[in-house]
């Protein structure tokens, strides 16, 4: 995934140029870019230099092994983007979740659009090629934009919404919303700020879907965005739609650890409870994700567990 | 509110039992599941896409 920003110095006057010099300098300034051609990998891996005698393919061999490198991390950040095209302007919502709990302080999620495939001339070496990703907007560019991530608790997640106008220039067939998770609070050894990019996403607009399901309800609305439900049915009330929710809350309550139910999703608390928790305390294989099997929330599931559920049993169950 | 139900019942079998349980807490199965718990959580993160910038020029 990539981003070209466009050196305006090194526009030729009478070619098509993609003019957005302060974009450029804000962000060539993170890198402190100086030469061109600079590639900057994940904001920390730089690679300064063009092609000799416009051999281009002799750059293959050492970004390849950065490349291979960088593709074997795993980050803690998801970047989901939804979003609808009305008239000119596009109305987008990024979702940033999270899949354990870290610190986000000074991380920033940053948004750019770009134009795919423009055809342009190389002309040292005379030969034209489309050109990838160009940038066309910095949206979240400056302080009073920039867009912290304030989430820190895994399955957290964070929307981001906002909008902005295709311009009469641009092809919008191939302009993409392209969002990145960036650090903007280390320092490395030598005193020096650094950039890792922790997530990235991109996405053609006119296929980002708003309801990527097709039921009739936005995605940012829909309790399944992934699953049609029309009617939203969500019988326990967990904000899950009952087509997509693996576990029915009605029924799976503190004490019924076996999940069983009278009709109407009234849980049975009884003493097949308990041999099942003390089965599970004995060989702790869990059967399903509902099941409740810490009595006492006290996130151990442990023999004191057992007594409370004893008790409560003992008690009458329900 | 589960909470509230550890009455006098819940108390009479901690009494009893208590030095017995609290003796087998950390077990081969705790150490097993922590160990299991640890491999799921890495197996779900997401794989970090591979982000690159390009600063350069075009005619």
């Amino acid at each position: 995934m990539s981003i070209e920003w466009h050196s305006d110095a090194l526009t030729s006057s009478d070619t098509i140029d993609f003019p957005i010099p302060e974009a450029y300098s804000y962000r060539a300034g993170l890198y402190d870019v100086s030469g061109i051609p600079h590639n900057q990998f994940n904001g920390i891996y730089e690679f300064v230099g063009g092609a000799s005698n416009c051999a281009w393919q002799d750059f293959y061999d050492y970004r390849t092994e950065t490349y291979e490198e960088l593709i074997q991390q795993e980050s803690l950040y998801e970047i989901d983007l939804e979003g609808e095209l009305v008239d000119s302007t596009f109305n987008y919502s990024v979702v940033v979740s999270l899949e354990d709990d870290t610190n986000t302080d000074n991380i920033m999620l940053e948004l750019f659009v770009a134009e795919d495939s423009i055809l342009a001339l190389w002309s040292a070496c005379d030969s034209w090629h489309l050109t990838r990703n160009v940038a066309r907007a910095y949206l979240t560019m400056g302080e009073e934009n920039q867009l912290p991530i304030t989430i820190n608790t895994a399955g957290e997640s964070q929307i981001f919404s906002g909008s902005f106008i295709i311009s009469d220039g641009w092809d919008e067939s191939k302009v993409k919303l392209i969002a990145v998770v960036q650090n903007w609070g280390d320092i490395d050894e030598d005193g020096n700020s650094t950039y890792e990019i922790f997530q990235a996403n991109s996405g053609q607009i006119f296929n980002i879907p708003l309801d990527r399901d097709y039921d009739g309800v936005a995605n940012l609305e829909d309790n399944c965005p992934d699953e049609p439900n029309p009617y939203q049915e969500d019988i326990d009330g967990d904000m899950i739609g009952d087509v997509c929710d693996p576990c029915n809350d009605l029924v799976y309550v503190p004490g019924n650890v076996n999940g069983d139910a009278n009709e109407g999703y009234q849980p049975i608390i009884d003493l097949f409870d308990i041999l099942f928790l003390a089965d599970y305390i004995e060989q702790p294989v869990i059967t399903n994700d509902c099941q409740v099997l810490d009595i006492l929330e006290d996130e151990t599931i442990n023999n004191w567990d057992l007594i409370v559920l004893t008790d409560l049993v003992m008690n009458g169950g329900n | 509110m589960i909470k509230l139900l550890f009455n006098l019942t819940s108390r009479f079998f901690i009494i009893i039992f208590g030095p017995f349980l609290l003796a087998q807490q950390l077990n081969e199965h705790d150490i097993a599941y922590n160990e299991l718990r640890e491999v799921v959580e890495t197996a779900s993160r997401s794989q970090q896409v591979v982000w690159l910038e390009d600063f350069t020029g075009i005619d």
